[in-house]
């Protein structure tokens, strides 16, 4: 590589606007069927096997899986790769509560619905807290990952792609709403998929994994070490952090309200297997790294480093192409799910009670427009440590795991330790955190919170009448 | 206590293959979505 | 039900933490561009390298205080502290291509022990010598909370398949 950057900025800009265009047209021939609130935000409902897999699957592939799996790979090595395909795990457990969500509250609109039916309100406020804690975390973190992608392989500023993949994203929710989501997910599943697998084959056919290990026996050895002490410390809190993520998040709440009901499990199962193998697949792009002479300035840019080494000119567009697919397909989801619940939990609940459904949908468009717009002031300072703000993140999320869990099955847990178990479990992952380290953030968080409940179920004589879900729906 | 290289190499040829197959399994599915006209 | 006062003291509480959060994360930050002001101050000509002392996890980073404009660096790592001599006359254990237009590299993967690195420009100008420490995690420590987090594990997925399994088979419960 005697060249600064792998494509030219030319190149990269007219990849930018080509996808750019191409989605929104697609989002904009998507949305002329929406005709009320609920076909924007949920679809109609009835959203078929094929595309909820594929939404499952593609929106739990974000910069996640294409940047921090080699990430993580490059530091923890073998476990890292392993470890981080058992997040998987996070969509295979929340198949049962997908069924049972769809059950309890087929009329339900989104997270917060549930959690202020079944735990009150103090509950509410505080779940409200914490999923606006990840969101804008996540956002961020996407929206920069955008512009630092854009910027390492073209060399274009860092602000230019942070504000396209922001207004495609945007642009295309707004105009197709959930439909719009969904469909670009189905697409931008098949590109990632075709891409990372196109990506190792090709780098198989330069280097053979005998020879990688070879390399790493003598030069790297920690890497291949399955006794490698911060990977093994790593590894259930990085799951606990999966579960967190997706059991709280509205993200995955709004697929298992808007999957058939008879689809909404197998969905998420099929959805996590198709997952499982790709970070192990793009893990090992980072492990034969060392093999081809490539060190990266920071771990996360290992991945795209090897990809262009290997393929050249062709490899900076694939991974541009399946890292742009990766962050828009979480990108737009997140944009949408939280655009609901400013719309449902904030708007509807306590502004506007008696809001008519057009106005609803108004509310949702704007919605997503002001996120996309705080997204961006968020990011425009390219603030490292504003990126490192989702490691925190674990924390808070994991502490709504067992609340999460129990609200649905439990009838015998009350609204106050649930309040007291998602508090506590979050303040006892961040001292964990800073005091500890970031490997027990989640696991402290989780065990914490999940202690609290069990006492609650123990000394509980109420039990929750499930009737009350869907009465206070409406 | 390092992975050996068989293990590494069925791991990672084995993930490769499940990677394959996964966009045909849901193109698949979307084909028999469409044509129970059940997509959404 | 909580008064008013109380949502708003729980709403209160969770903002503060986020902000504590969010300055200690800047505050973590802050040695490192200290020490990018230390090097400035230094003579703006010689070829500085640093790094962290100590890593508890095998990778860490390497810093210098320019950037090549191609690939035509190379950080040499050595097996001891090397005297000026011994840097003149031996080879390096091994060399690492340093990326273009970065002024970092991060390596990975080493097992307990202790390493020297020094960077090279292409015009035969080196770098200072710098020492990385790695000293890994006791295994026990790790196996300890691998433990607890496989038994919590363990109780979370009880839960949801008692959980599914009682909600599938109560078919006289109303929904």
């Amino acid at each position: 590589m005697s060249s600064a950057y792998a494509l030219t900025p030319q190149l990269g800009l007219t990849l930018v606007v080509l996808f750019g265009a191409g989605w929104i047209a697609f989002g904009y021939w998507l949305g002329r069927s929406n005709r009320s609130h609920e076909d924007f935000a949920l679809a109609g409902r009835q959203v078929g096997l094929a595309l909820a897999a594929a939404t499952a699957m593609a929106t739990w592939v974000t910069s996640n899986t294409t940047l921090v799996a080699p990430q993580l790979t490059y530091q923890f090595g073998v476990w890292g790769m392993v470890g981080y395909s058992f997040a998987a795990l996070g969509l295979l457990l929340f198949a049962p509560l997908a069924k049972r969500i769809k059950q309890l509250m087929p009329g339900g609109y989104t997270a917060g619905d549930f959690v202020r039916s079944r735990y009150g309100k103090p509950a509410w406020y505080l779940f409200l807290v914490i999923s606006a804690v990840y969101a804008l975390a996540w956002l961020v973190s996407l929206g920069m990952a955008g512009g630092i992608l854009l910027q390492a392989l073209s060399g274009l500023d860092y602000h230019l792609g942070m504000t396209a993949i922001l207004v495609i994203c945007v642009g295309y929710t707004l105009f197709g709403g959930f439909k719009a989501v969904i469909a670009t997910d189905f697409v931008q599943a098949v590109i990632i998929i075709i891409g990372v697998v196109v990506v190792a084959g090709l780098l198989l056919t330069q280097v053979s994994v005998t020879s990688v290990h070879e390399q790493l026996t003598q030069q790297h050895p920690q890497l291949l070490d399955l006794l490698f002490p911060a990977a093994i410390m790593f590894l259930f809190n990085n799951i606990f952090f999966g579960l967190g993520e997706i059991f709280h998040s509205n993200v995955w709440w709004t697929r298992a309200l808007s999957f058939k009901s008879q689809v909404g499990a197998k969905a998420f199962v099929l959805g996590g297997l198709l997952w499982l193998p790709i970070p192990i697949v793009t893990g090992f792009i980072a492990l034969a790294a060392p093999q081809l002479g490539i060190f990266p300035p920071s771990a996360d840019m290992v991945g795209p480093m090897v990809a262009a080494a290997v393929l050249g000119k062709v490899g900076a567009v694939v991974v541009f192409v399946v890292v742009f697919s990766a962050l828009a397909s979480s990108l737009d989801s997140l944009l949408a799910a939280s655009a609901d619940l400013l719309t449902r939990d904030v708007y509807q609940q306590q502004l506007r009670p008696q809001a008519n459904d057009q106005q609803l949908l108004k509310v949702n468009r704007y919605s997503i427009v002001a996120l996309g717009i705080l997204t961006w002031l968020l990011c425009l300072p390219q603030l490292a440590t504003l990126g490192a703000l989702l490691n925190f993140a674990g924390a808070f999320v994991a502490s709504t795991i067992m609340p999460i869990i129990l609200g649905l099955y439990q009838p015998k847990l009350t609204g106050s330790y649930a309040t007291a178990a998602m508090l506590l479990g979050t303040c006892a992952g961040l001292v964990g955190y800073l005091l500890i380290g970031f490997y027990v953030a989640a696991l402290l968080s989780c065990l914490i919170s999940s202690s609290i409940c069990m006492i609650g179920v123990i000394r509980s004589r109420s039990r929750f009448d499930w009737q009350l879900l869907q009465q206070r729906q409406d | 206590m390092l992975i050996s290289a068989e293990w590494l190499q069925g791991l990672i040829l084995s993930c490769l293959v499940l990677a394959a197959v996964a966009p045909l399994v849901l193109l698949l599915l979307w084909v028999r979505d469409w044509r129970q006209q059940g997509l959404w | 039900m909580p008064q008013p006062t109380t949502k708003r003291f729980i709403i209160e509480l969770f903002f503060s933490i986020t902000l504590l959060a969010l300055l200690l994360s800047l505050m973590q930050a802050g040695p490192a561009s200290a020490n990018s002001k230390a090097s400035l101050l230094a003579e703006p000509n010689a070829l500085e390298l640093t790094s962290v002392e100590m890593s508890k996890e095998g990778y860490f980073v390497l810093r210098s205080n320019t950037a090549p404009a191609a690939t035509t660096w190379q950080l040499e790592r050595w097996s001891a502290a090397p005297t000026a001599t011994q840097l003149n006359n031996q080879q390096p254990l091994t060399l690492y291509p340093w990326p273009a237009n970065t002024q970092q590299l991060t390596l990975s993967g080493f097992a307990n022990g202790t390493y020297y690195f020094r960077l090279r420009a292409s015009n035969n100008n080196y770098s200072n010598v710098v020492k990385v420490q790695v000293d890994h995690y006791p295994l026990w420590q790790a196996l300890s909370l691998f433990s607890l987090g496989l038994g919590l594990f363990v109780i979370v997925v009880v839960v949801i398949a008692k959980g599914a399994y009682r909600s599938a088979n109560a078919t006289e419960e109303p929904l």
